[in-house]
């Protein structure tokens, strides 16, 4: 009996891991555990659970496990195919909180690099908003004390570029932009 | 006994005799490699002092070196040194082409061509293999390139490759350059060929360049390379973020990314996510035509073409139907600087990367590409542009021809001015052709430029001897600016831009650097200059050996050298050991990577000492590396050295010049190489002879 429990459990570890080698090898996205639990898997939440303790192991150490900190909702994702910078991405943007997810986006930009964040950045994947969320997300950074050190200004193209003052100063931010929207085609 | 890498002859021809023989590359040429080491050594045992880019008793030299046609990744690229008609005085140069000529001529059995002398009519120069042949050109002389290499290739056979000039190096335009495969320039010197009476060189080779190195390892080595390679300028992340990629770069030319495509193929290919440990996809990794053209061009782009050997891929192959009504191809391929043409229009109707903006560079690279007209890395538009503008040219035009150009299509922004335009310089004609085919310096003094054309705004490095900046003070801060002061027309030097601007973030280089400088303090952050150190000094040197070397073996200096890479597992880690793989592999002549930058070093030097005897003086420091005044002074409400500005100080600027002259074991009050660097390089003869003309520091 508890033989067979075990060979179970590999068998839905595997199932979750082929499943999650798919999703993030052709579509470069996170699979939610959750989904397990709907038909045509129909696990149950304490199945799932006990098989992700396999994973970042063995034949599966190439499956990581993320937590959002805000819904505790469980993800799943498969190196190379998606690596932890992109996952934490996804993760951003499965968090339905777009100005959030634009905030952190910029002040990992402004440090990292450092360099300011062109706003239409977040018209593509992994983020993924439209023209009128990104307007109205934009907006919404403006009024709120959380976001407080993010900054914007307009680049001479015209393009709104994004900097976190924790990280950047504002000349060094223009000076960046200026070089990636014009400077850089008359200096090839 | 076999050769390996090298094909072991060098073909030399006089036009003025008609004689046709061979030397022995490696008796002769051995401590240069090829290429520019070459073309450097013939210079200065030939071409004395007093010689004129013109005269007959110029040389123009050719070649690759002991990598071309091994198919050493981005190992296709030539070589051709002279002196340059456009630097005032007449001083030693190179341009460069990539293609396929490079690698056809080795398989001819030959690593270089010298001419000298001049063909008492128009003649072109066949080499199929071993027959060498001087033909009459006067059916082709008149012709554009694009006919030439045709009826060339008639002649031959398709396979043929051909260098070629058109009607402004026929001319002795000083901004003509020299054609291979449609779209491969090397600019600059086109003029000396045609002042040579000779119009082509057609090569046929049917043989092969043996390696010393067996299957096994030459693979092994081959796929370690493309392992480590990124996008065109080894950008090592791409321009978006892309699921496997742990950081990304907007400016980045590794374009490629789902929904993105070359959209005029049939049908359209998608680049996709590309990711760099799937070695089939790397050719999909540059869409080159939205990052030099715009995103409307990604409609026009058939594919993506490049060198012999190469699989970065960086020229684009276009299709834009609506060229078609301005008289020209709708099919054009070219890179980078290379589409200048369509830049002569400053304003375009519909912006600076509308349709109008794509349709006038396709215009302008048929006129400039088939008549043979170069650019001076852009800057003949700018010596329009500012003519143009400050009025200068209402006054030296008499109004007959003034009136006779087509300002109110210029004013419209329409591309067929840029046909009149090229025309016009291709074609000497008037004050207007004239002037402006003599090159910048020239034509700065002949119509009485202000001090306000070497402002920021013009783009000019080198007033004296007619260059613009090529990845200066914008890339790199001091290192860029070093870099600028070396040659004799702009930099075309990338060592220094393809890991400064490979895209990791700043921690990561930092890093890396400092496993090849010694500390994380050779780079700073991208517009945010720290003062000068010796780190950034040895960051100059280096990057300007490495330009040497790459043009002497051949490596395309617009990839390697790779401190950098995209992979991850490496910690991002390149090998600046790759030269000297690929080198020993090849040759069977094992060296080491300081052996082989010792070479490059000789090379270098050996420019710096032609530069030298060609101006007559020791002063490098205050007569040839000179700083343009806007390096300091632009913007004016910045300090130097302050975040987001690429503002220079001019006393830190000069410790810049200390300690790199102190790297180069360069006299520091002269900048000139000492006697005992020359000879620690192998140059004793040269340091003799500069000693003997009082040009020694």
């Amino acid at each position: 009996m508890v033989e067979k429990a075990r060979e179970d459990k590999m068998a839905l570890a595997d199932q979750i891991a082929v499943r999650v080698r798919e999703d993030s090898g052709s579509l470069g996205k996170l699979t939610a555990l959750a989904l397990f639990l709907d038909e045509p898997y129909g696990r149950k939440e304490e199945e799932l659970n006990e098989a992700i303790l396999s994973f970042g192991e063995g034949d599966r150490r190439d499956i990581h496990v993320l937590t959002d900190a805000n819904s505790g909702r469980i993800y799943l994702y498969a190196t190379p195919h998606v690596c932890a910078a992109y996952a934490d991405s996804l993760l951003l943007a499965e968090g339905k909180n777009p100005p959030a997810m634009i905030a952190e986006t910029v002040r990992r930009e402004s440090s990292l690099y450092p360099r300011p964040t062109a706003s239409p950045l977040f018209l593509l994947p992994p983020y993924g908003l439209g023209e009128e969320e990104l307007a109205s997300s934009l907006e919404k950074l403006k009024g709120c004390k959380d976001f407080e050190d993010i900054k914007s200004f307009e680049a001479s193209t015209g393009v709104i570029y994004l900097y976190s003052e924790r990280y950047l100063t504002l000349p060094h931010a223009r000076g960046l932009a200026e070089w990636v929207e014009v400077e850089q085609f008359e200096n090839q | 006994m076999t050769t390996y890498g090298w094909s072991g002859k060098v073909l030399r021809v006089d036009l003025s005799t008609g004689r046709i023989w061979t030397e022995k590359t490696l008796e002769k040429y051995r401590d240069y490699l090829g290429a520019t080491g070459i073309g450097y050594k013939v210079m200065w045992d030939e071409v004395p002092t007093g010689v004129g880019a013109f005269d007959p008793e110029n040389r123009i030299i050719f070649g690759g070196g002991p990598l071309i046609g091994t198919g050493s990744p981005c190992g296709g690229r030539v070589a051709i040194t002279s002196l340059l008609p456009t630097s005032l005085p007449e001083l030693v140069g190179s341009g460069h082409m990539g293609g396929h000529w490079g690698s056809e001529l080795k398989f001819a059995g030959w690593d270089a061509v010298i001419i000298q002398g001049k063909a008492a009519k128009p003649v072109w120069l066949s080499i199929s293999d071993d027959a060498v042949e001087i033909k009459d050109a006067r059916s082709l002389w008149g012709n554009g390139i694009y006919r030439a290499t045709a009826e060339i290739c008639a002649e031959m056979g398709p396979e043929a490759q051909v260098a070629a000039i058109g009607q402004a190096g026929e001319r002795q335009v000083r901004m003509a350059c020299i054609m291979t495969g449609n779209s491969h320039s090397a600019g600059g010197l086109g003029g000396v060929m045609g002042s040579k009476n000779l119009k082509a060189i057609g090569v046929r080779g049917t043989g092969s360049v043996k390696i010393a190195a067996n299957k096994r390892e030459w693979k092994r080595l081959v796929n370690y390379v493309l392992s480590l390679a990124g996008s065109n300028n080894q950008w090592v992340v791409p321009s978006t973020p892309q699921p496997w990629a742990e950081f990304h770069a907007p400016g980045s030319r590794w374009t490629a990314r789902k929904g993105l495509y070359w959209g005029a193929a049939n049908p359209p290919v998608e680049t996709g996510t590309c990711d760099p440990r799937d070695l089939n996809s790397m050719g999909y990794r540059c869409q080159k035509a939205v990052f030099d053209l715009g995103p409307l061009a990604e409609q026009f782009t058939v594919r993506m073409d490049g060198c012999h050997s190469c699989p970065i891929r960086c020229h684009i192959q276009l299709s834009v139907p609506s060229a078609e009504r301005y008289g020209v191809s709708r099919f054009a391929a070219n890179t980078c600087i290379g589409w200048w043409g369509g830049r002569a229009i400053k304003k375009y109707p519909d912006g600076p990367r509308g349709m109008t903006f794509i349709e006038g560079t396709v215009v302008g690279k048929h006129m400039a590409d088939d008549y043979g007209v170069w650019c001076n890395y852009g800057q003949i538009n700018r010596d329009f542009q500012y003519a143009y503008e400050s009025g200068i040219l209402k006054k030296v035009l008499s109004e007959a021809e003034f009136k006779s150009i087509p300002f109110d299509l210029y004013e419209k922004g329409s591309p067929e001015f840029i046909k009149d335009f090229i025309r016009r310089i291709a074609f000497r004609e008037g004050e207007f052709g004239f002037a402006l085919g003599e090159g910048t310096a020239r034509v700065a003094k002949r119509w009485g430029f202000g001090r306000d054309f070497y402002g920021f705004e013009w783009n000019m490095w080198n007033e004296k001897l007619g260059f613009p900046k090529h990845h200066s003070v914008e890339n790199g801060g001091q290192v860029g600016a070093l870099i600028n002061t070396q040659y004799n027309r702009d930099a075309q030097c990338h060592s220094h831009i393809n890991f400064y601007a490979c895209g990791l973030p700043l921690g990561i280089q930092k890093r890396l650097a400092a496993e090849v400088f010694g500390s994380g303090d050779a780079i700073d952050a991208f517009r945010n200059y720290t003062p000068m150190n010796a780190f950034k000094a040895k960051f100059a040197k280096w990057s300007l050996l490495r330009k040497e070397l790459h043009d002497s073996l051949p490596l395309c200096n617009w990839m390697f050298p790779w401190i950098a890479s995209p992979l991850k597992e490496r910690g991002y880690k390149g090998d600046t050991t790759i030269e000297s793989q690929l080198y020993s592999a090849v040759t069977g002549d094992r060296k080491s990577e300081a052996e082989l930058d010792l070479i490059a070093e000789r090379i270098f030097n050996l420019h710096r000492a032609l530069t030298i005897r060609g101006m007559k003086t020791k002063e490098m420091r205050k007569e040839h590396d000179l700083v343009p005044d806007w390096a300091y002074d632009h913007p004016r409400d910045a300090k130097p050295l302050s975040p987001g500005v690429d503002k220079m100080d001019r006393e830190d600027m000069q410790r810049a010049f200390d300690l790199f002259y102190q790297e180069c074991g360069w006299d520091r009050a002269t900048g000139a190489p000492t006697g005992e660097t020359l000879r620690r390089l192998g140059l004793a003869s040269v340091a003799w002879e500069l000693e003997k003309m009082g040009l020694m520091p």
